[in-house]
């Protein structure tokens, strides 16, 4: 006969002991159909954007019938929508796989969406670069090309050029600290899941 | 394994999913709330994670097929949200004193064996909370009264590695809980 584990039962007791909030369910019912409608009005709210964005994109194509700037810019604005729908759609759908695998798949797929959030991250910093490459002279024609306005209306070039700018060094700081926070994540995680000892 | 059955052998077909979900969370409430206290550190953090695991289980549960038992499945998420927490949070050591405070003893009517039991099992928690995670994970399930086999469900690993962990851990646990079973024989 199979001798009873005393040391894990008492140690099941004292588990067992802890824990046990009477409304505990409830109210993790409530916040789940509270968090469930904030995360599908985010998710209406990035769909809204990128059908608005095409939509503007198509009125100002045919409004400047076509004209090679508008047109320019129109496919890097599409392009770039394109690419975050795509990219919404498929992290949907590893999320959505992920809870019913393995936890060994599951970790797999921790790392992989960190991995694909760090190269998502370094395509926007390039895209950033290149961005600004094309901007700068583009400001530089236009400020020229509306010196007369700028000049009756300092405001106006200043809000103009300001923002323009402003946005431009923003981003500058934001998406390399988030690039480095997104790796630091990577590697914490790779060295907590990593335990030598089991393989 | 018969909790399991009886679990199955319960129709949820005709359940609403908000209904389903209450049902599964109020059934298990206590052990979500015990895998979220063995990666959680503060209050904040365990509500957190609590919420966490409602949601997955919420997003998850339209493709629960039926191929392991409700309560596998469960503890399942639960662990692979636990990973995620982890992986934004990373490791350090951690502080009990604030579980205390919530957790309830289930010892009957005598408070001197209900405030024993509640030290006791708040030290285990302390102690399992100081193992590495594939340790923790196997010393959590096995608390919870899950067998290798179910274990190995939850974790998408064999038995054999199960039974390893679960050695190791074990030994660890015994270390980090300094042998208070032989101080109080002594």
């Amino acid at each position: 006969m199979e001798q009873p584990d005393v040391e894990l039962e008492r140690w099941k007791q004292q588990w067992h002991a802890l824990g046990g909030r009477e409304d505990l369910a409830r109210s993790l019912a409530e916040r789940v159909a509270r968090d469930g409608q904030k995360i599908r009005r985010e998710l209406a709210l990035e769909v809204a954007a990128a059908v608005a964005s095409t939509a503007l994109c198509v009125w100002l194509l045919v409004d400047s019938r076509g004209k090679p700037v508008v047109a320019v810019a129109c496919a890097g604005v599409l392009l770039f929508t394109g690419v975050w729908v795509t990219r919404l759609l498929t992290l949907k759908r590893t999320s959505a796989g992920a809870e019913v695998a393995g936890l060994d798949a599951f970790i797999q797929l921790t790392r992989q969406r960190l991995t694909d959030e760090i190269k998502w991250q370094t395509f926007r910093r390039r895209s950033l670069n290149v961005m600004t490459v094309l901007v700068v002279p583009w400001t530089v024609w236009a400020f020229l090309h509306r010196y007369a306005l700028y000049r009756s209306h300092p405001w106006l070039g200043a809000a103009e050029l300001g923002l323009l700018f402003g946005t431009l060094i923003a981003l500058f700081f934001h998406l390399p600290r988030k690039l480095r926070g997104l790796e630091a994540s990577l590697q914490r995680f790779d060295s907590l899941v990593d335990d030598r000892t089991l393989r | 394994m018969t909790a399991d059955l009886l679990e199955q052998s319960v129709p949820p077909a005709q359940e609403r999913p908000e209904q389903r979900l209450e049902r599964l969370l109020t059934q298990h409430a206590r052990p979500l709330e015990r895998v979220a206290a063995s990666y959680a550190r503060t209050v904040a953090e365990r509500e957190d994670l609590l919420q966490d695991f409602a949601l997955a289980l919420w997003l998850a549960l339209p493709g629960f097929r039926g191929d392991c038992s409700e309560r596998t499945f469960i503890l399942r998420i639960a662990h692979n949200r636990s990973v995620t927490f982890l992986s934004k949070r990373g490791p350090k050591s951690e502080a009990v004193e604030e579980y205390q405070e919530s957790a309830e003893a289930s010892s009957g009517a005598n408070p001197a064996i209900a405030y024993e039991r509640k030290e006791r099992g708040n030290r285990l928690l302390t102690a399992t909370r100081a193992l590495p995670v594939p340790h923790r994970q196997v010393v959590t399930l096995l608390l919870e009264g899950l067998s290798h086999r179910e274990i190995a469900d939850v974790l998408g690993v064999t038995e054999n590695n199960v039974a390893v962990r679960a050695t190791r851990a074990r030994a660890a646990l015994r270390v980090l809980l300094g042998d208070e079973q032989q101080k109080e024989e002594r």
